[in-house]
C-alpha cells in the first residue's frame, strides 16, 4: 500500500535543480573552452565569461547548501555510523546486479529520514567531499593563475591543474550520466524524477515510520 | 678656387668579392619630406688629419677622431665605448675559437668581427688556420660597408695600432688578405691604406655620403672613408685618382660652419645605412632585395610611416592595409628615442639598488656638456634572437611597457596580467610582417653568380619581380627569457635556415675561394658538376636543378672539395632566429581574437615553414646563442619541405583552448562512453526482464 510522502523541501529541490543547471552549463562551457575549435556555440571567449561566474556560482550554491544541510541536521543523511555499511552496500549493488531484474523490491525503502541508499550515500559522500572540492579548488586557481602564479606553479603549473580539471569534469560527466540513470530505478521510471521536482513522492504504508532502520 | 689634389692610389690591389650589397643612402630632403634629417646649432669646426693639421694645407684625408676632439668630444672615449665600433673584437675569445656562446668552432667572437654568419659568408680566420679566408683587411674591405670603422679597423686585438704593426714581421691575421686568384695569404700594407678610423661624419651628417664611403673601403682607402662620406657636403671633390678638398668651402682661417654640414644627432635614416629600410618622403616605399636592407631582409621589417596601400610592393588584400608600416615611424618617433646612448641625460633612468634607501628620487643629473664631452656610444639594447654583440648591455633599453601604460590599454583583455606575463606585446602588435623575408640561404650549391641559393617567404613569385604577389607571413612565436627573472614570453621571429659546407676537426666553413674551386671553371660550372646537376639533360645547370636533394649531386661536391684536400668535407645545417620588434600595428591590425591562440590552429604552436627542401638531407638545429627556448619539432614532410613547429608546452606554456592532457581526456571518456553503455545493457535488460514477468515467460 502506498502513501504519498514530502520527500524533498522547496530548497533541496532548488538547491539540486541549480546544482544541476550549473553543472551542465559548466560541461558545456567548459567543453567550449577545452576544445574551442569542435565546440563553437558561445565564441571562446564568452564561454570563459561564463564558465568563470557560473563557477563561483557553483561554489556559493555548494557553501549555501552546506550551512542548509548542517543546520537542518539533513547533513545526517549522507553518513553511516552502521557498522554493517558495507554489507548493505553489498546488498544494494546485488539488488542492481539481479534483483532489479526479477523484480524483487528494493532492499532499503526510502523514507525521508532515509532518502539515500548505502551506494547513495558513497557515491555522495565521495562527489561532495573529494571531487566537488576538487574541481572548486582547480578552478578557482585556473582562474587565480595570474593572481597566484607562484602557488600554481609549486603544485605543477598550469599543465598540471587544467588536466585535473579536465579529469574531474569528466568524473562528473559519468557521475551525471549514471544519476540520471538511477533515477529510473525508482518505482516507477519517472518517480523518482517527479519527486525531486514536485517534492512528493509515493513510497510503501509506514516505510515513513522507519526511522532508523538499521543502516544509519 | 684653390684645389688640393689630392693622390690617393690604390694601397693595395683589393681582392675580388662577392657582388656588394649597393649603399644605402639617405635621400635628399626635396625627397625626403618628414623625417627628413635636419641640421641643428653646431659650432664651426676645424678639419684635421690624423697629424693635426688643417686638411686644406695638408691634403691628407680627415681624421675624425682628431677633429671631432678638438676641445669638444672625447673621441678616444667614444670609440671605446661603442659596440658598433668594437663588433665585438673587445669580446674576442683570443687565441683559442670555439669559446663563445654561439658555439662555431671557428667563431672568436659574439660581434660581426668573429662571429661567423651564413648571410655573408666570409668568415675572419682564426690565427693557426691553414686555411686562410678574411684577415682583418679583408673584413674591412668584405664588411666594413656595415661598419661605422674604429675597432679592428684601427687596431689589432691586443690594442696595437695596425699602422704600428711590423712590416717586415712574419704575416699574421692582421696583416693579411687573401689572394682570390690562388687563395693563399698576401701581405696587406696598412700604412698604404691606413685604418678605417671611427667615422663620425656617417651618422652624425645631415647627408653622408655613404655610397662614396663604401667605395673608398671597397678600393682598400680606408683612410678615405671618412673623407669620402663628406662627398656631399661639397667640402671634398671626387676626382680620377682620388678626393681633393675644395678650399673656397672653408674660411680664411681654415674653419667650416657646423650647419653647412648638418652636424645633428642621428635620425632613423641613419640607422637605415646599415640597418635596413627606414623610409621617410612621399615616394612609395619599396623594399629590395638584398643585404644592404639587412633588417628588411632577414625579418622583413620596415620602419615607415607610410601607410602600406600607398607603397610600391604589389600585396595582396593591399588597399585595406590603411595602416602605417610602422605605427612609431608615423608617430614621428626616430630609432634614438628608443635606442639612445647609455648615458643620455635625457633618458636617464635611476639604477633603484645603487640610490640610497633613504631617497625617494636622486635629482642628481649629468650636466648636457659633460654628456656631450663623453657620450656614451654603447646604445641600449633589448633582447633580440641576432643581436649578440655586447650582451652585457641586454635589457638596458625601456621595452614598450617602459612608455606605454598597457594596463589601461588593454582594460578589455582578459586575465591581463596573465598575457603580458607570458608575451612580449609584439607578439600581439607584429601579426604579420608584409615583406618579404628570406628563409633560406644555401651556401652547398653556387648559383651562376657565385652566390647562394635563397628562398623568401612572403611572397608568392620571384622576390625580384616586382609583379609577384606580396603575401608576407606570420611570425613564429618563439619563448623568450628576457633576464629579469620572469618567465619566458612568446615574441615573433623569423627563421632563416643555411646550409653550408665544412671539412675539417676542429671544423671550419668551405672557404667561399673553395667553394668557387669546387663548383667553377673559367666562370662556369665544371663538367662533373653539370654531369651529376643537369637532371633533364639539356646539357646545363637550371637554378632549380641546384639543390643538393639526391645522393649523386651531394656526393660529386663533397669529391671535388675532397680533390681540393679538404678534409671530411660534410654538410652542416642551422637555424637563426631574427626575432621582429618593428613594423608595429595598432587596432584592427593587431591580434585580438582569443581564438587565434586559443583554438586547435593556435599561432602559438603553427607550423612555420623553413624550407622547400632540406639540401642533402641534414636538418638544421637552432644555433648556440639564438636566446629563445628550444622546444620545437623540426619535421620534413612527405613532398620533402621542412617546416618548424614551436613545442611550447615542453617549455612551460599551457595554452587553454589549445593545449590538453589527451591521456586525460582518454580516460574520461573512456569512463563516460563505459558509463553509457552500461546504463543501455542495464536499462535494456531491466525492460527485457520486466516484459518477460509481464508476459509470465
Amino acid at each position: 500500500m502506498l502513501q504519498r510522502v514530502y520527500m524533498y523541501t522547496r530548497y533541496e529541490r532548488m538547491w539540486h535543480w541549480l546544482q544541476a543547471f550549473m553543472i551542465l552549463s559548466l560541461f558545456v562551457t567548459g567543453l567550449e573552452v577545452h576544445v574551442p575549435s569542435s565546440v563553437r556555440l558561445l565564441g571562446f571567449e564568452t564561454a570563459v565569461e561564463i564558465h568563470r561566474v557560473l563557477g563561483f556560482l557553483l561554489i556559493a550554491n555548494a557553501f549555501l547548501g552546506l550551512f542548509y544541510h548542517a543546520t537542518t541536521g539533513e547533513i545526517r543523511q549522507f553518513f553511516s555510523t552502521s557498522p554493517d555499511f558495507l554489507t548493505m552496500a553489498a546488498r544494494q549493488a546485488v539488488y542492481y546486479l539481479r534483483g532489479i531484474f526479477r523484480g524483487e523490491p528494493h532492499p532499503f525503502e526510502k523514507n525521508r529520514n532515509r532518502k539515500l541508499n548505502p551506494l547513495q550515500k558513497f557515491t555522495y559522500v565521495i562527489i561532495l567531499n573529494l571531487l566537488l572540492p576538487l574541481q572548486m579548488v582547480t578552478g578557482v586557481l585556473l582562474w587565480g593563475t595570474q593572481r597566484w602564479p607562484d602557488t600554481v606553479g609549486k603544485i605543477g603549473g598550469l599543465g598540471i591543474l587544467a588536466a585535473v580539471h579536465t579529469l574531474g569534469a569528466w568524473l562528473f560527466v559519468a557521475f551525471v550520466v549514471m544519476h540520471i540513470y538511477l533515477t529510473t530505478t525508482g518505482r516507477t521510471p519517472l518517480a523518482n524524477m517527479r519527486a525531486m521536482i514536485g517534492g512528493w513522492e509515493e513510497v510503501e504504508y509506514g516505510a515513513d515510520e522507519q526511522a532508523g532502520d538499521g543502516f544509519d | 678656387m684653390f684645389l688640393v689634389t689630392v693622390s690617393a692610389a690604390s694601397a693595395t690591389t683589393p681582392p675580388e668579392r662577392l657582388g656588394p650589397p649597393p649603399a644605402t643612402t639617405i635621400e635628399p630632403p626635396a625627397r625626403a619630406a618628414a623625417g627628413a634629417p635636419l641640421s641643428i646649432a653646431h659650432p664651426s669646426i676645424r678639419l684635421l688629419d690624423t697629424d693635426g693639421n688643417d686638411v686644406r694645407l695638408s691634403g691628407r684625408p680627415v681624421s675624425p677622431m682628431r677633429t671631432c676632439n678638438e676641445g669638444c668630444h672625447d673621441t678616444e672615449y667614444i670609440a671605446a665605448h661603442n659596440y658598433h665600433a668594437l663588433a665585438g673584437q673587445d669580446e674576442q675569445s683570443l687565441p683559442a675559437p670555439g669559446q663563445t656562446p654561439g658555439g662555431r668552432p671557428w667563431d672568436t667572437s659574439p660581434g660581426a668581427f668573429g662571429r661567423w654568419n651564413p648571410l655573408t659568408f666570409r668568415y675572419l680566420s682564426p690565427a693557426d688556420d691553414a686555411r686562410f679566408d678574411l684577415g682583418t683587411p679583408g673584413w674591412v674591405l668584405e664588411f666594413g660597408w656595415r661598419h661605422v670603422g674604429g675597432g679592428p679597423a684601427v687596431s689589432s686585438g691586443t690594442g696595437e695600432s695596425l699602422l704600428a704593426i711590423d712590416k717586415a714581421g712574419a704575416p699574421t691575421v692582421e696583416t693579411s688578405v687573401l689572394d682570390e686568384a690562388t687563395g693563399e695569404r698576401r701581405r696587406w700594407d696598412w700604412r698604404q691604406s691606413g685604418v678605417a678610423e671611427l667615422n663620425c661624419f656617417l651618422c652624425h651628417l645631415a647627408r653622408p655620403a655613404n655610397d662614396a664611403r663604401l667605395e673608398a673601403l671597397r678600393s682598400g682607402r680606408f683612410a678615405w672613408a671618412a673623407t669620402a662620406t663628406l662627398e656631399r657636403t661639397g667640402l671634398v671633390e671626387r676626382t680620377p685618382s682620388g678626393w681633393r678638398w675644395d678650399r673656397s668651402r672653408f674660411d680664411a682661417d681654415g674653419w667650416v660652419r657646423g650647419d653647412s654640414l648638418g652636424i645633428r644627432p642621428p635620425g632613423s635614416a641613419h640607422c637605415g645605412q646599415c640597418h635596413g629600410l627606414v623610409h621617410a618622403g612621399e615616394d612609395p616605399v619599396w623594399p629590395k632585395p638584398g643585404l644592404s636592407e639587412w633588417s628588411t631582409e632577414t625579418t622583413g621589417q620596415v620602419f615607415s610611416a607610410q601607410k602600406m596601400f600607398a607603397s610600391a610592393v604589389n600585396l595582396s588584400g593591399k588597399y585595406g592595409l590603411d595602416r602605417p608600416w610602422d605605427i612609431h615611424a608615423e608617430r614621428l618617433m626616430e630609432c634614438t628615442n628608443c635606442h639612445y646612448l647609455m648615458n643620455d641625460p635625457t633618458y636617464a633612468s635611476e639604477v633603484f639598488e645603487l640610490r640610497p634607501a633613504h631617497l625617494a628620487f636622486d635629482s642628481r643629473r649629468q650636466e648636457i656638456g659633460e654628456f656631450l664631452k663623453r657620450p656614451d656610444h654603447n646604445f641600449v639594447k633589448g633582447w633580440s634572437a641576432q643581436g649578440t654583440v655586447a650582451n652585457s648591455l641586454d635589457g638596458s633599453m625601456r621595452r614598450c611597457e617602459g612608455c606605454h601604460d598597457a594596463a589601461s590599454a588593454h582594460a578589455w583583455l582578459p586575465y591581463q596580467k596573465r598575457h603580458m606575463e607570458r608575451l612580449l606585446c609584439e607578439a600581439c602588435h607584429v601579426p604579420k610582417v608584409h615583406a618579404p623575408a628570406r628563409r633560406v640561404t644555401d651556401w652547398t650549391v653556387l648559383l651562376p653568380d657565385g652566390g647562394p641559393r635563397i628562398e623568401y617567404r612572403g611572397v608568392e613569385g620571384s622576390v625580384h619581380d616586382p609583379a609577384s604577389l606580396v603575401v608576407g607571413y606570420r611570425p613564429v612565436l618563439l619563448p623568450r627569457d628576457i633576464g629579469d627573472g620572469s618567465l619566458p614570453r612568446l615574441a615573433p621571429h623569423n627563421l632563416m635556415a643555411s646550409w653550408y659546407w665544412t671539412y675539417g676537426h676542429p671544423s671550419r666553413p668551405v672557404r667561399l675561394y673553395d667553394l668557387r674551386q669546387a663548383f667553377m671553371e673559367g666562370g662556369v660550372y665544371r663538367p662533373e658538376i653539370v654531369a651529376a646537376f643537369d637532371e633533364n639533360g639539356d646539357g646545363t645547370v637550371a637554378l632549380e636543378e641546384l639543390i643538393l636533394d639526391t645522393p649523386r649531386k651531394t656526393s660529386t661536391v663533397r669529391g671535388r672539395l675532397q680533390a681540393l684536400g679538404l678534409e671530411d668535407p660534410r654538410i652542416a645545417g642551422e637555424i637563426q632566429p631574427f626575432s621582429v620588434h618593428h613594423g608595429v600595428a595598432a587596432g584592427v591590425y593587431v591580434t585580438r581574437a582569443c581564438e587565434t591562440c586559443h583554438s586547435k590552429s593556435s599561432a602559438i604552436t603553427a607550423e612555420f615553414p623553413l624550407a622547400d627542401a632540406v639540401p642533402g638531407g641534414v636538418i638544421p638545429a637552432l644555433v648556440g646563442d639564438a636566446n629563445v627556448r628550444r622546444g620545437a619539432v623540426i619535421e620534413v614532410a612527405a613532398d620533402g619541405r621542412l617546416s618548424y613547429r614551436p613545442a611550447t608546452m615542453d617549455e612551460g606554456f599551457y595554452v587553454i583552448g589549445h593545449d590538453r592532457s589527451r591521456g586525460v581526456d582518454f580516460a574520461g571518456l573512456t569512463i563516460i562512453i563505459a558509463v553509457i553503455l552500461g546504463a543501455f545493457v542495464h536499462g535494456g535488460l531491466r525492460y527485457h526482464h520486466a516484459r518477460s514477468r509481464r508476459e509470465g515467460t
